[in-house]
């Protein structure tokens, strides 16, 4: 296990455009391509939304950590691949598990953009935005900027106690399960004593005012906003006319040959 | 909304002891102190002598945070602190902590810095002014979209000071600033309180180890040992009573030089806090001797 996993909470901003977007378009964008995801079945229009989600990505130079995340989840696109393949619904087999991979695989990318370009504050921000109450995006900002800490806590344990001859290396993967749950006890103990130290800080910085929070980043529409936005519902609307309209319904929904067993 | 303010003292601390909930002995025990506004004070001792607890009861964190039997009274310019919450507090004191994991929470320097003032629901361009003051004054201006985390320790220090003063108190505690930072940020952060405390006149109280760099600027040294103020004055008769000896706290090295000169026959008039100091003594002393021989 490494924290190296983690590392992926960590939020570096690069200042490219997608940065700089209002945090609800962002989250239009995101909802937008999840649902044009999902209604598409068939390779191409699925290709060109992945296609797409490239050009996003180098354009704002985040290619290496979204290429960390793809590679995370390659084993898995593999499984889903191989399992449809053979024993997927029945029909055309290639192109049915080629599709669902595509779709898989497409909607990691749209994640991961959204995740890599947003800061937690945004986040909370734009749930705060429509309407969900301060106590809990701020809840989930926290959690958010605590995971790497956790982790680096649990690190430092199992550092700790393999330096006392505790093998974690050996056995099976229960086995080896078996042996961390003990180092559980030493972090809950530690994150509690961090807790209060966080939270005494917090109250120092005037955290718990009954008085209505103000901020300081004023979240208002802008230029780039406006020109996104109006780009994903052009786009959106194209995508589902030319899958309904010929003569290029034709290419989009173009099927893969079947497989001759 | 500045409150209005009743006492000469930044500081009064009166007859104050106090034990943490679920703990048999006092943490603080009949503790006095009375501290001017603008002094530099810097509290030392052993671990476990108190020096937290006290920094605690400051800012009202002890008695409303942290659960206990508090005696005795705290009042920061005539306001007890019983009567107010640390929130309340946090525009007269501002507090930074030893670890600047627990008290850097946002993913930017300019957020962080503004944090404090949006809590307490003041107006986006005040809030506005006062970052873009702490972003200059702490020389931070180049970092103020890098993520906390992105920085060094000793950076890391700094925005949390400048997150601190942004909320303009006029009192700035800190409990061990520089205990995790290298030499060379523990001087550069101990640089920067020292130009707080005198460029903007903020009363300064700074628990400190590290006394050959804090007590080059402190107009005053307090040494604790388990929950007492025991030695309390000028930084240089506390540094150099029997008292700080038997504490066995880290006395400088230009104060042992002093001494040993001193067994040598050899009196520098002042009693040096700074090899700077140490320096201009001895180049006094060599003039006189030298005029002597020759004469
Ligand atoms: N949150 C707490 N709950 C219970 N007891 C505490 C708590 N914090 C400190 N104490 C106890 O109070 C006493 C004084 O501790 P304090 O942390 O104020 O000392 P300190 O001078 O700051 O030490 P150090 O130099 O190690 O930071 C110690 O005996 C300690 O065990
Ligand atoms: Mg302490």
């Amino acid at each position: 296990m490494s924290i190296r996993v983690f590392e992926g909470f960590k939020f570096k901003p690069k200042g490219t455009y997608f940065y700089k977007l209002d945090p609800r378009v962002k989250m239009s964008f995101l909802i937008v391509y999840s649902i044009l995801t999902l209604y598409f079945s068939t390779v191409v229009p699925l290709s060109i939304l992945f296609l797409f989600s490239v050009v996003i990505v180098v354009s704002n130079r985040v290619a290496k950590e979204w290429g960390r995340t793809l590679r995370a989840v390659a084993l898995l696109s593999l499984v889903i691949f191989s399992f449809n393949l053979l024993f997927g619904a029945k029909g055309n087999k290639l192109n049915y598990a080629s599709s669902m991979t595509l779709r898989f695989l497409t909607l990691t990318s749209f994640f991961s953009i959204f995740f890599l370009t947003t800061t937690p504050e945004e986040l909370s921000e734009a749930l705060l935005l429509i309407g969900i109450p301060y106590e809990y995006t701020f809840m989930f900002m926290m959690a958010m900027r605590f995971i790497p800490t956790l982790a680096r806590d649990f690190q430092t344990i199992i550092d700790a106690q393999r330096s006392r001859g505790l093998e974690l290396e050996k056995g099976n993967f229960v086995q080896r399960a078996r042996k961390l749950l003990p180092l559980l006890i030493p972090l809950i103990v530690l994150e509690i004593r961090r807790s209060v130290l966080i939270a005494e800080a917090l109250e120092a910085r005037g955290f718990g005012t009954s008085a209505k929070r103000s901020t300081l980043k004023e979240y208002r529409l802008s230029k780039v906003d406006l020109y996104l936005l109006f780009l994903t519902i052009t786009f959106a609307t194209s995508l589902i006319l030319s899958s309904k309209l010929p003569p290029y319904s034709e290419i989009m929904n173009y099927r893969l040959p079947e497989l001759v067993p | 909304m500045r409150t209005v303010l009743k006492s000469n003292y930044a500081i009064e601390v009166i007859n104050l002891s106090f034990k943490y909930e679920g703990t048999e002995e006092y943490a603080l025990n009949n503790v006095n102190l009375r501290i001017k506004e603008g002094e530099y004070v810097v509290i030392t001792g052993p671990s476990g002598s108190g020096k937290s607890t006290l920094c605690r009861t400051l800012n009202g964190l002890i008695p409303h945070f942290y659960r206990g039997h508090m005696e005795g009274d705290i009042r920061i310019f005539g306001i007890s602190t019983r009567a107010k919450r640390t929130h309340e507090l946090a525009r007269l004191v501002g507090m930074v902590f030893q670890e600047s994991e627990n008290q850097l929470f946002l993913s930017s320097v300019e957020r962080e810095i503004a944090f404090g003032l949006e809590n307490l629901g003041l107006p986006r361009d005040y809030i506005r002014k006062r970052v873009k003051w702490a972003l200059r004054n702490f020389k931070l201006e180049g970092l103020k979209d890098k993520a906390p985390y992105e920085l060094s320790g000793g950076q890391q220090q700094k925005v949390a000071i400048a997150s601190v003063m942004a909320m303009s108190p006029r009192i700035l505690v800190l409990d061990e600033p520089t205990s995790n930072l290298d030499p060379l940020s523990a001087f550069e952060i101990i640089a920067l309180i020292h130009q707080v405390n005198k460029a903007m006149g903020v009363t300064v109280i700074l628990v400190e180890h590290r006394l050959e760099l804090a007590l080059k600027y402190a107009t005053r040294l307090i040494l604790m040992k388990e929950g007492r103020v025991i030695t309390d004055g000028d930084p240089r008769e506390v540094i150099t009573s029997k008292e700080a000896r038997s504490l066995g706290i880290g006395i400088p090295k230009v104060v042992e030089v002093y001494k040993r000169l001193k067994e040598e026959g050899i009196e520098l008039p002042r009693i040096p806090l700074s090899s700077e100091e140490l320096a201009l003594g001895v180049r006094g002393c060599l003039a006189t001797y030298g005029s002597s021989y020759r004469g």
